[in-house]
C-alpha cells in the first residue's frame, strides 16, 4: 500500500534516524495522502524534526510518542494542507455536486409538475392570467417595432431631414419653402451634405388603354444625389436636362417599373405620355431613393442653372426640400443655421415673409406622422400595466398557494431541507407557470399582432408591415421571465422567512405567513387599484374623445353622397384647351345630373376629410378702406365648388345666398365665406357685401362676399373651424376636381354609372377614389375608435384582475381570521358586523388605491393631451367617475368573501382549531 | 497541566505567532520553546503543531523558508507574514481585555497586570 515516491526513500535512508522513525514516517506520509512536493516538503521537515530531536538528546521512542498514532498525524496534516482548488479531487467533488444538484433539479420539477397537475385551477388561472398580459405586450410590442423601431428605408436614415419654414406667431410649423430658400440652404456645407428641392406633382399615365392617376414630383438637379443610391436601370437626370425647354425626361419607381413594364430591361428609352405629353423613360430608381413617399415618376425641374428671376422674385412657395446633413451634425444645430437664413430673409422681405423663420424635421418623424408614436406609446404603457397587474395577480396566487403548503415547507425545513431546498418547488412551480404563459402568450401575440395590423387603419400602422420576429421573440421571452421570477420571488422570500417552530406548534394551515405576507399581499393589491385607476382614468378620457369626435357634427349630411376624384389632361395654362376645363367640369356634372335617381351633383377641389385639395392658408383681409395688407391677421384656404356644391353636401346657408348661374367668368369676383371666419373677419358686422382681397393668383381682384356658410371638417373631424373662402368654378377654375354626387337612396353599386357619364364626356379622365362620404367620416374616425377600444379593453381588464385581487386578499383573509370571527360571532357579533369589517378593509384597500393612482394618472394624462379632442385631463365626469368605479368595484369584489364570512358557523370555526 | 483543547483552539494559532514574532524558528524549535517557555502548558504536541503550521501557512499568516542550519541539514523556518503581524495584533487585543476580565472576576487570584 505504501508507494513512496522514488525521492522519498533516499530521504528517508539519508535521514540519520532509526528504522523505527523510518516506519513511523512513512506510514505519516502514506496516511497525509499527499502529493508532489507538498509531499516531500512535509516528509522533509519532519524527518529534519526527529533529526533534530536525536541530536538535542531525546530518545527515538520519546519523539515516538510525543507524535502519537500516526495515522492520525498523516490525517490531520492532510486537513491542514488543504487541496488546490483545481486539484483532481476538488474537480470530482465539483462534478460529482453538479450531477447531484441535476438530479435533485429534476426531482425538483418533478415535484412542481406533479403539485401543478394535482391543482390544475391556479396553473390554468396563471398561465390564462400571463398568457394574455405577455401576448398583449408582445402584440402591442410587434407594432411598435414594426412603425417606431423599424429602420426607414433609406441609407443612414438618421442623417435625413426636412428643412420647412415656421412662422410662430401663425402657428405654422411645418409650412412649404420657396426656391429661393433651397438655394440659401444648399450651399450650407458646413450642416448639410446634400439638399435636393421637389415639387409634389401628380401626372395622368396615359398612352394605353389604362389611364392612371400616379403620384409624382418634379425634381431638382442632383436631387437623388441626397440618397445616395445608384438607379437600379439607366441614370438620373443630366444638367442639361434641367435647363429651360430641357429634355422630357421621366425616372420610373422601381414598383411602377414592375406594374406598368413588367420590369422589362428595355424600358429605357421608351415614350411615357404624361399628362397628354410624350417623356423619355432614362431611369428605374431604387425603394432607398423613393422619395416623397408613395410618389412613382419624377421629372427634372427645368430652372437651369439660371435660376428664373420670377421664381426668385415672387419667393413663391410650395416647394419642400429634403437634405442629409454632415455627419455628426445634429437637428438642432440645422435648425439654427436654417432658422437663421431664412430669419436674414424675412427681414430683407418684411411685405410677404414677416415672422418666418425655419427648422428642420427628421425624416422619420414625417413618415411615422407626429401622433402615431404617442398613440402606440400609450398603448404598450396600457397594456405594459395589464402585464403589471397580471403579474400581481398571479404573485397573489401563488402566495396563497405557498401558504398552503406552508406545513409542508416547514416539515421540510425542520428535517434539515435547508431553506433554499425548501423553496425551491415553490420557485420552480413559478417558473413553469410563466414560461408556459410565456409560451402561450407568444402564440396570443402571433394571433393579436396579425389582428392589429388587420384593423389598424393606415394612419395609425404605415409603413412596415408588423411581423413577430425574432426580436420580439426575445422581448416576450424576457417578459414571461421577469414576470415568473418576479411573482415566485416574492412568495418565496416570505416563505424562507417562516419560523419553522411557530409554523409546526401552531399547526393549522390556514394561518398566514404573519404580518410580513398580509402586508405584501395588501401592498399588491394597492399597488394593483392604483395602477387600474391610471389606466381606467386613461381609457376614460380617451374614450370620452372618441364620443366627442362620433358626435361632432362634420358640417354636411354625408348619407347617400358619393364622392369621387377626376383629373382632366394638363393643358398648357392659357392655352383654348385649358380654358375650357372649367366647361368640361360643367358638362360632367350636367351628364351626372341627368342620371336616374341623382339629385344634385357639384365639383369642389377640397373635399371635406381629404386631407388634399385645400390650398394653403393664405392671407386673406377685408378690403376696407386703407387698402392695407396685413399678413399677419388673417389667413384662409381656397375651395372651389360647383354651383350645387352646398345643396348637394347638405352644407346649411346661414346668410345671403349660394352661387347661382349670375356668376360668369367676366362678371365681377364673387365669394362665400363660412361661419368661423366671418365672425373672424368680419366681428360684428354683416359680411354680405363686403369685399375680400388676397395676393394669390386665384383671385386678383377683389371678390364680393354674398354669402356665408356653415364650418365643413376637411382633414378631419377635429379640424372643423377652418377658414374657407369658396369660389365659384364658374369663375374660376382647377385641374384636379372632386365630384360629389347625392343620391335619392343609397349610392352603394351606382359608381359605375357615373364613372360612365363622366367617360361619355371625356374618356381620357382618370378616375380615383370613389367613395361614399359616410365611409369617408367612418375612416377619419378609425383609428381614434380602434385606439379607444384597445385603451378600454386594457383598462376593463386591468379593473377585472385587480377586483380579482382585491376578492383574493378578502378572501384569504377571511382563511386567516377564520377562528377569530368565530369567537367575535359567538360573542354576540352579528353577521352584518362582521361583513362590514371586511368590507371596511376592501373599502381601505380601495381608497389607498385610488388615491395613489389618481393623482398618478392625472399627471400622465399630460401626455394624451395631443391625442385627446375636446377634452380635457380634469374633466369632471371623468374625475369623479373613475374613483367611484373603482370603488365600487373593489366593494363589490370585498362583498363576495364578506357574504361567505358573515355566514360562518361559530360552532364549526372554534371547533375548527 | 495541559490546557483542554477548546481553549487550545484559541489560544495555539496565537501563541505560535507570539513565538514566530520575535524570531524565524523551525518545527522542533518551536515544539520545543511552547513546551519550555509555557511549563508545557501550552505544550500542543507535534500531532496538532505541524498541522497548525500548515493551516497557518495557508492562511498566509506566516510563511516558511528552507534554509541551511549551521550543522549542514536543511530546516524549514517559519516567518511572520505583514498579515499575520497584523492578525497577532488584533488577537493580542483580545486577549488582554479577555485576561483583565477575568481578573476584574477574581478569577486570575489578582494576578492580573495593569
Amino acid at each position: 500500500m505504501s508507494r513512496l515516491n522514488p525521492h522519498e526513500e533516499p530521504l528517508l535512508r539519508e535521514a540519520r534516524i532509526p528504522d523505527e522513525v523510518r516506519g513511523y514516517l512513512r506510514a505519516v506520509i502514506d496516511h497525509s495522502k499527499l502529493r508532489g512536493t507538498t509531499r516531500h516538503d512535509v516528509l522533509h521537515e519532519l524527518v529534519a524534526h526527529f533529526e533534530d530531536g536525536l541530536e538535542a538528546g531525546r530518545s527515538a521512542d520519546e519523539l515516538l510518542r510525543e507524535f502519537g498514532d500516526g495515522r492520525l498525524v498523516g490525517a490531520l496534516i492532510r486537513r491542514s494542507r488543504g487541496e488546490s482548488l483545481w486539484g483532481p479531487r476538488r474537480m470530482t467533488k465539483l462534478w460529482r455536486g453538479m450531477a447531484l444538484s441535476a438530479t435533485e433539479l429534476y426531482r425538483d420539477l418533478r415535484i412542481s409538475s406533479r403539485g401543478l397537475r394535482r391543482k390544475p385551477g391556479y396553473a390554468v388561472v396563471a398561465i390564462l392570467t400571463l398568457a394574455i398580459g405577455i401576448g398583449a405586450n408582445t402584440a402591442v410590442f410587434s407594432v411598435i417595432d414594426g412603425v417606431l423601431l423599424h429602420p426607414l428605408p433609406y441609407p443612414n436614415a438618421h442623417e435625413l431631414v426636412l428643412p420647412v419654414l415656421t412662422n410662430p406667431a401663425e402657428d405654422v410649423w411645418d409650412g412649404p419653402v420657396g426656391y429661393a430658400d433651397y438655394l440659401r440652404w444648399r450651399d450650407q456645407r458646413d450642416v448639410f451634405q446634400k439638399v435636393g428641392v421637389w415639387i409634389d406633382w401628380n401626372l395622368n399615365v396615359t398612352g394605353d388603354d389604362r389611364p392612371e392617376r400616379i403620384k409624382g414630383a418634379v425634381v431638382s438637379h442632383r436631387y437623388f444625389e441626397v440618397f445616395g443610391v445608384r438607379p437600379i436601370l439607366g441614370r438620373f437626370f443630366a444638367p442639361e436636362e434641367h435647363e429651360r425647354g430641357g429634355g422630357k425626361v421621366a425616372i420610373l419607381s422601381a414598383a411602377l417599373w414592375r406594374r406598368r413594364y413588367g420590369g422589362d430591361p428595355n424600358v429605357l428609352g421608351a415614350t411615357v405620355v404624361l399628362d397628354e405629353e410624350p417623356y423619355e423613360i432614362v431611369g428605374v430608381v431604387p425603394p432607398e431613393a423613393q422619395w416623397p413617399r408613395k410618389a412613382e415618376i419624377w421629372i427634372p425641374l427645368t430652372y437651369g442653372a439660371q435660376t428664373p428671376d420670377w421664381v426668385l422674385e415672387r419667393d413663391a412657395l410650395g416647394f419642400a426640400t429634403i437634405a442629409r446633413l454632415q455627419p455628426g451634425v445634429g437637428n438642432s444645430q440645422a435648425t439654427l443655421v436654417v432658422d437663421q437664413i431664412a430669419r436674414r430673409a424675412a427681414s430683407e422681405r418684411p411685405d410677404t415673409r414677416a415672422g418666418t423663420g425655419a427648422r428642420v424635421i427628421p425624416i422619420r418623424s414625417r413618415v411615422v406622422g407626429a401622433n402615431t408614436p404617442r398613440t402606440l406609446w400609450l398603448l404598450l404603457g396600457s397594456v405594459g400595466f395589464v402585464l403589471l397587474i397580471a403579474c400581481a395577480n398571479v404573485a397573489n396566487l401563488a402566495l396563497e398557494r405557498s401558504l398552503g403548503k406552508r406545513k409542508e415547507i416547514s416539515i421540510r425545513a425542520a428535517i434539515g431541507a435547508g431553506r433554499h431546498r425548501s423553496v425551491r418547488p415553490l420557485v420552480f412551480e413559478g417558473l413553469l407557470v410563466a414560461m408556459a404563459g410565456g409560451f402561450l402568450g407568444v402564440v396570443v401575440a402571433f394571433w393579436g399582432t396579425g389582428i392589429l395590423t388587420t384593423i389598424a387603419p393606415a394612419a395609425l400602422v404605415e409603413i412596415h408591415e408588423p411581423r413577430v420576429n425574432v426580436r420580439i421573440l426575445m422581448f416576450g421571452l424576457a417578459v414571461s421571465l421577469g414576470t415568473g421570477l418576479m411573482f415566485t420571488l416574492t412568495p418565496a422570500y416570505l416563505a424562507a422567512k417562516l419560523d419553522i417552530r411557530q409554523a409546526l406548534t401552531d399547526g393549522s394551515a390556514r394561518a398566514g405567513f404573519g404580518p410580513a405576507g398580509r402586508r405584501v399581499r395588501n401592498t399588491m393589491s394597492v399597488l394593483q387599484l392604483a395602477l387600474s385607476a391610471v389606466l381606467v382614468l386613461g381609457a376614460s378620457l380617451t374614450a370620452k374623445s372618441t364620443m366627442r369626435l362620433l358626435a361632432t357634427d362634420p358640417g354636411f349630411q354625408e348619407e347617400d353622397v358619393l364622392s369621387m376624384k377626376i383629373f382632366v389632361p394638363h393643358y398648357a395654362p392659357g392655352s383654348p384647351e385649358d380654358r375650357k376645363i372649367g366647361q368640361k367640369y360643367r358638362d360632367f356634372t350636367e351628364r351626372i345630373k341627368s342620371l336616374p335617381g341623382v339629385v344634385s351633383a357639384a365639383t369642389v377641389s377640397g373635399l371635406p376629410l381629404s386631407p388634399d385639395g385645400l390650398f394653403d392658408n393664405v392671407p386673406v383681409w377685408a378690403d376696407g378702406g386703407a387698402d392695407q395688407f396685413d399678413a399677419a391677421n388673417h389667413h384662409a384656404n381656397w375651395n372651389i365648388v360647383g354651383r350645387d356644391f352646398f345643396s348637394t353636401m347638405g352644407i346649411p346657408l346661414q346668410r345671403g345666398r349660394t352661387f347661382n348661374e349670375t356668376e360668369i367668368p367676366t362678371g365681377p369676383g364673387v365669394a362665400i365665406i363660412n361661419e368661423s371666419f366671418a365672425r373672424e373677419l368680419f366681428p360684428n358686422q354683416d359680411p354680405i357685401g363686403s369685399r375680400i382681397r388676397s395676393h394669390d393668383r386665384i383671385t386678383e381682384s377683389p371678390l364680393e362676399v354674398i354669402g356665408v356658410v356653415g364650418d365643413v371638417s376637411y382633414t378631419d373631424l377635429t379640424d372643423s373651424g377652418r377658414n374657407v373662402v369658396y369660389v365659384s368654378q364658374s369663375q374660376t377654375y382647377w385641374r384636379a376636381m372632386a365630384m360629389v354626387v347625392r343620391f335619392d337612396g343609397d349610392p352603394r353599386g351606382r359608381a359605375s354609372e357615373v364613372r360612365e357619364a363622366i367617360w361619355a364626356v371625356d374618356p381620357s379622365a382618370p378616375i380615383t377614389e370613389v367613395r361614399m362620404m359616410t365611409d369617408l367620416t367612418a375612416e377619419s374616425l378609425a383609428a381614434p375608435r380602434l385606439v379607444t377600444a384597445l385603451v378600454n379593453t386594457f383598462a376593463a381588464l386591468a379593473l377585472t384582475l385587480a377586483a380579482i385581487g382585491v376578492y383574493g386578499v378578502i378572501s384569504v383573509s377571511v382563511r386567516q381570521r377564520y377562528h377569530e370571527l368565530g369567537v367575535r360571532k359567538a360573542l354576540g357579533a352579528g353577521g352584518g358586523d362582521i361583513g362590514r369589517l371586511l368590507l371596511g378593509q376592501g373599502t381601505k384597500l380601495a381608497i389607498l388605491g385610488i388615491g395613489i393612482g389618481l393623482p398618478v394618472g392625472l399627471a400622465l394624462s399630460r401626455l394624451l393631451s395631443g391625442l385627446l379632442f375636446d377634452v380635457r385631463a380634469t374633466d369632471p365626469v371623468v374625475l369623479f367617475g373613475v374613483p367611484l368605479l373603482l370603488a365600487a368595484c373593489a366593494i363589490l369584489a370585498a362583498a363576495i368573501p364578506a357574504r361567505r364570512a358573515a355566514r360562518i358557523d361559530p360552532v364549526e370555526a372554534l371547533r375548527g382549531e | 497541566m495541559r490546557v483542554e483543547r477548546e481553549l487550545m483552539r484559541g489560544a495555539g494559532p496565537v501563541a505560535v505567532l507570539t513565538l514566530l514574532e520575535q524570531r524565524e524558528m523551525y518545527g522542533y524549535e518551536l515544539a520545543e520553546a511552547l513546551a519550555r517557555r509555557t511549563d508545557g502548558v501550552l505544550d500542543m504536541g507535534q500531532p496538532t503543531l505541524y498541522p497548525l503550521l500548515y493551516n497557518l501557512e495557508r492562511k498566509k499568516l506566516i510563511r516558511a523558508t528552507w534554509r541551511e542550519a549551521d550543522s549542514g541539514r536543511k530546516r524549514k523556518y517559519y516567518g511572520l507574514t505583514k498579515k499575520g503581524t497584523a492578525w497577532l495584533r488584533a488577537q493580542q487585543k483580545q486577549w488582554e481585555s479577555l485576561m483583565d476580565a477575568m481578573a476584574n472576576l477574581g478569577l486570575t487570584g489578582g494576578s492580573a497586570k495593569t
